[in-house]
């Protein structure tokens, strides 16, 4: 009878460690593949561009050159905002408006 | 046009003779800049004075982006315009870098003969500063329009009434 118990035990012990074996060589298999991807991955598309959740765009989407794109862009506007105006005698009504946006400035452009 | 009658025609030469136009184009020379090619670079010695007599030249600064220093245009400047001014205005130092936007043709000077030029014709020279402090003006009107908006939007992003 104990011998028995001791030989079911043994076999339901080795059965385990036969299990956990298993289990660890499929997760070392599927990191090692993780690992061999990842670089190309990520020089396919260096930084994500949508949640890869949500597919919704993330802030930090832009490359580089779309970044400076960008600026460029905004700088182009704030200029052509600006200039378009300076070389003008102004009241002070005019300075809201070229400084701060105030849309009751406005009104002397038309004068 | 020849180089006298283009430099004539030029923001900074604007209001010379005919013959102060010319012995500014015998002390110069025509040089070209092909298309992305850095004409100077910012914190660097200015000694040229350039004209832009065909083409277009960006004006860049250095920004970080993403861990990385990148160029960024300010402005575009195309024929007729001054590029490298510091070199006339102490302490001679490029306050920008320009790049060849497309294939440009400069009309340069080095400062030394701008001033020997000028020793012995100070009217040309009081003509020229007085031009040249008309785009410096402009310059710090421009950046100062452009700082005191940057701040009031973060001022008003940040207390909000």
């Amino acid at each position: 009878m104990l011998a028995t118990i001791l030989i079911a035990g043994t076999l339901f012990g080795m059965m385990l460690l036969i299990l956990w074996n298993g289990y660890r060589n499929v997760e070392l298999s599927r990191l090692d593949a993780g690992e061999r991807e990842r670089p190309a991955a990520q020089a396919a598309d260096p930084v994500a561009k949508r949640c890869v959740l949500c597919n919704a765009p993330l802030a930090s989407s832009a490359t580089r050159d779309e970044v400076v794109h960008e600026l460029q862009r905004r700088i182009d506007v704030e200029r052509a905002w600006v200039v378009d105006f300076l070389d003008r005698p102004a009241p002070e009504v005019f300075a809201r408006y070229l400084y701060q946006g105030d849309p009751s400035g406005s009104q002397w452009l038309r004068h | 046009m020849n180089a006298a009658e283009s430099l004539k025609a030029s923001v900074l030469f604007s209001g010379l003779d005919s013959g102060q136009s010319g012995r500014l184009a015998d002390i110069g020379r025509e040089t070209a800049a092909a298309a992305g090619e850095f004409i100077f670079k910012i914190g660097t010695e200015a000694d040229k004075l350039h004209i832009i007599i065909s083409g277009s030249v960006e004006l860049t600064f250095p920004l970080l982006v993403m861990g990385e220093i990148k160029d960024v245009r300010f402005q575009t400047l195309e024929n007729g315009r001054a590029l490298a001014w510091s070199a006339l205005v102490p302490p001679h130092i490029l306050t920008m870098s320009a790049r060849a936007a497309t294939d440009a043709t400069l009309y340069s000077f080095t400062r030394d003969r701008v001033l020997a030029l000028w020793r012995e014709d100070p009217r040309m020279g009081l003509v020229v500063m007085t031009n040249l402090a008309r785009v410096i003006g402009s310059r710090l009107h421009e950046a100062q329009a452009l700082w005191v908006r940057e701040l009031q939007r973060n001022v008003s992003e940040t207390y909000r009434g």
